[in-house]
């Protein structure tokens, strides 16, 4: 068992590429992606029709561009003009002010039209959310302004992250995928490489022990995640000042866990895989887009059909960012997050199980 | 004699493509995957979102609300009776926006609702928290009188599936048409048969262009079934031309086999010709701006994806699909594309000359 340890090690030495891979490819990956990626929707692109072009209209628009989530790039004579941006997607939001604009607040509403740039659907649908808070929020001072009593008071109050830092949401789920994308990708390789290679044969002569062996081919890699993982999490917290609220030894704990589900998945696809070409897209497609996606990374879960749920919940990836997000971002622990850990073993068990029987299989002759 | 030489290596690199069954399933699976995926998995509307609500009016009033929340299919309501419990909710991620309703809100006496968002999630605490306030106002009697006529144009569901899924064509074009055409230059490494090559009469180009022009083929049948299954199954808007289309799927295949090219000069092994384009493709599909727009990534970001020809083919693809966008809207795009082909593929087959036969 010391001497698969040794020359699995030996063997990932040995080879520049994989090495950087490992080490450089986390760190790169998280600064790049945790720098570009935002979902702080800042300065969307105003253009304005304004009929009415009164101090209350200029108010109105003001009123939308002071908290910065708008910026007015220019205003525009007709909506024929005004159009022709949108649809060019220099202009993100049209806005038409009416010609009675005025006369309608005084009677107490508040009328304007346009038009939304809505390619991206996600930006779009945060820019919609701050158009008409903006204006409720306008409309709720004109009110004050008159002397009348406000309508309804909705009093927003965002726990775990205050200021709403999109970067406190999204660092937990990329340092969740890149773990997977490295564990998954690296064990993948290492059943089928002997295979292609022709070692079996000499394995087949020795008394291996299948399930040790795997275990054994596993165990350098745990070490890797974990230096990934740490990578990872000293980059998002001393760079990105994402919080690790919940403690850094929980999450080591939890970490290891996942690093057994993630591993063992990749030493599965190695074992079924007759080709090292195969087993990459075996691995690129249980990995990449699935856990980008239905890892609830981005987009929830709750909302997909009942199929997709299934096999979203079915990734080991999923409970994983759920652990992540909770310990860094809401502090919590093993009492609220038992349920995802024990998921994250029993998958771990049961995918190490699979992947020592195909071993099994292949060691018995004939 | 050229062109028979040419024409048989051809016919052999097709040989080798068409033998290799257990490579041929994941290239016409995982596109068509990746758009299943997509067109399901990747929304933000949400449907069934945990809500907890503390009801202290008990009134008519507040019921209506509460009935009115879950009328909407949004919510998934949950009661309960202490106002702490909320945050316990949160915690435990069975809610995400936990909602107060205060005493005397039905009589008009207090007109405070306290709405407690889990930040921890921002595009889910934010839409959830809109989509409350739009059952709220429209629920209650003196609701805002605020006259939106506001329309989304293009995407009016505002699903991301309709953004990322004309992506999709990117994305499946650089990532096959680069890894085979890596692997099946570094194969031939691999195994010793480039001498035979080299002592052959056969031209770098041609060399080039047979061992490409499969996977040039392979990435059009590709394209069509992930537009076949986009528009078909998934009903994405496909409002321009085929033909703009094809012109602009070439151009960007001379870029993403020329990427190709350089990573077989690069790699010795398909190990590492593997690991070099899985490490590669992320960066030039994130920076892309394949799931957030160029426009919101930060400035810098801005300028490397300014100069990553896939920005400019993504541009293309969506100004076909939901515009239905012609040469006329996108020769800029066009002529960058050709230009980015045109260098790319004489500068790696220059190198495969050099450094590879």
């Amino acid at each position: 068992m010391r001497a698969v340890i040794l020359k699995e090690i030996r063997h990932i030495l040995r080879d520049p590429i994989s090495l950087t891979v490992i080490l450089v490819m986390p760190i790169a990956y998280l600064f790049i992606f945790l720098y570009s990626i935002t979902f702080d929707i800042k300065r969307v692109p105003l253009g304005v029709v304004d009929y009415q072009n009164s101090s209350l209209s200029r108010d109105f628009l003001n009123n939308l561009t002071a908290h910065g989530c708008f910026e007015l790039k220019a205003y525009y004579p007709d909506e024929a003009s005004l159009m022709r941006d949108v649809s060019l997607g220099k202009i993100k939001l049209g806005l038409v002010i009416p010609q009675d604009f005025d006369e309608r607040l005084s009677a107490g509403s508040l009328s304007y039209a346009g038009w939304f740039e809505g390619v991206e659907g996600n930006s779009t649908n945060i820019a919609r959310g701050y158009l008409f808070s903006g204006a409720a929020g306008f409309l709720l001072g004109q009110a004050e302004k008159m002397g009348l009593a406000p309508p309804l008071d909705v009093r927003p109050r965002y726990l775990y992250n205050p200021m709403l830092r999109s970067r406190w949401f999204l660092a937990p789920g990329f340092s969740a995928i890149i773990l997977m994308l490295v564990a998954t990708a690296l064990t993948a390789l290492s059943l089928v490489r002997e295979r292609e290679e022709g070692k079996v044969e000499v394995l087949r002569t020795l008394p291996v022990n299948p399930y040790a062996f795997v275990a054994a081919k596993a165990l350098p890699y745990v070490v890797i995640g974990l230096v990934d993982f740490f990578i990872t999490i000293g980059m998002v917290s001393l760079i990105y000042r994402v919080p690790v609220k919940g403690g850094i030894l929980s999450l080591t704990g939890f970490t290891l866990l996942f690093l057994f589900p993630a591993l063992s998945l990749g030493l599965v696809i190695s074992s079924i895989a007759r080709a090292q070409r195969e087993a990459w897209f075996l691995a690129l497609a249980t990995t990449l887009l699935p856990s980008i996606i239905l890892s609830g990374f981005i987009f929830p879960v709750e909302s997909m059909p009942m199929w997709l749920r299934i096999i979203a919940e079915a990734m080991p990836v999923r409970h994983y960012l759920i652990i992540l997000r909770s310990v860094m971002i809401k502090g919590v622990g093993l009492a609220e997050l038992w349920p995802h850990a024990l998921v994250l073993g029993l998958y771990g068990i049961a995918l190490l199980a699979i992947a020592g029987r195909r071993m099994r299989a292949w060691l018995s002759p004939g | 004699m050229a062109f028979s030489r040419l024409t048989s290596a051809i016919k052999k690199e097709f040989a080798l493509l068409l033998r290799d069954r257990r490579l041929l399933a994941p290239i016409f699976v995982i596109p068509v995957l990746q758009v299943v995926i997509l067109s399901y998995g990747a929304t933000l509307e949400i449907k069934r979102i945990g809500v907890g609500v503390c009801d202290m009016d008990m009134s008519s009033g507040s019921r209506r609300l509460i009935s009115a929340m879950e009328g909407t299919g949004y919510f998934r309501v949950k009661m309960v009776s202490d106002p702490k419990q909320i945050t316990l909710m949160l915690d435990r991620r069975e809610a995400v926006i936990g909602i107060v309703i205060p005493h005397g809100f039905a009589s008009g006496r207090n007109r405070e609702v306290q709405v407690l968002v889990d930040g921890s999630n921002t595009s889910l605490g934010q839409i959830a928290l809109y989509y409350f306030t739009g059952v709220i106002m429209s629920a209650t009697a003196n609701s805002l009188p605020l006259d939106d006529r506001v329309r989304v144009i293009y995407n009016p569901m505002m699903k991301s599936s309709w953004f990322m899924v004309p992506g999709v064509v990117g994305l499946v074009l650089l990532v096959f048409t680069m890894l085979l055409t890596a692997i099946a230059v570094v194969k031939e490494k691999e195994h010793g048969t480039l001498e035979q090559v080299i002592v052959s009469p056969m031209r770098p180009w041609e060399f080039v262009f047979s061992k490409t022009l499969p996977f040039v083929l392979v990435g059009m049948v590709q394209v069509s079934l992930v537009l076949t299954i986009a528009v078909l199954w998934f009903r994405i808007p496909f409002k321009g031309s085929l033909f703009t289309l094809a012109v602009f799927g070439l151009l960007m295949l001379m870029s993403t086999l020329s990427l190709g090219l350089f990573i077989s000069v690069i790699t010795r092994t398909q190990k590492q010709a593997m690991m070099t384009a899985y490490f590669i493709a992320p960066v030039l599909v994130i920076l892309s701006g394949f799931m957030i727009p160029v426009e919101n990534m930060p400035r810098p970001s801005q300028i490397v994806a300014w100069l990553n020809p896939i920005t400019y083919f993504l541009q293309a693809m969506r100004g076909i699909f939901l515009k239905g966008w012609g040469f006329r809207e996108l020769w800029p795009q066009a002529i960058v594309l050709f230009i980015y082909g045109t260098v790319l593929l004489s500068i790696s087959t220059w190198l495969v000359r050099k450094r590879v036969l």
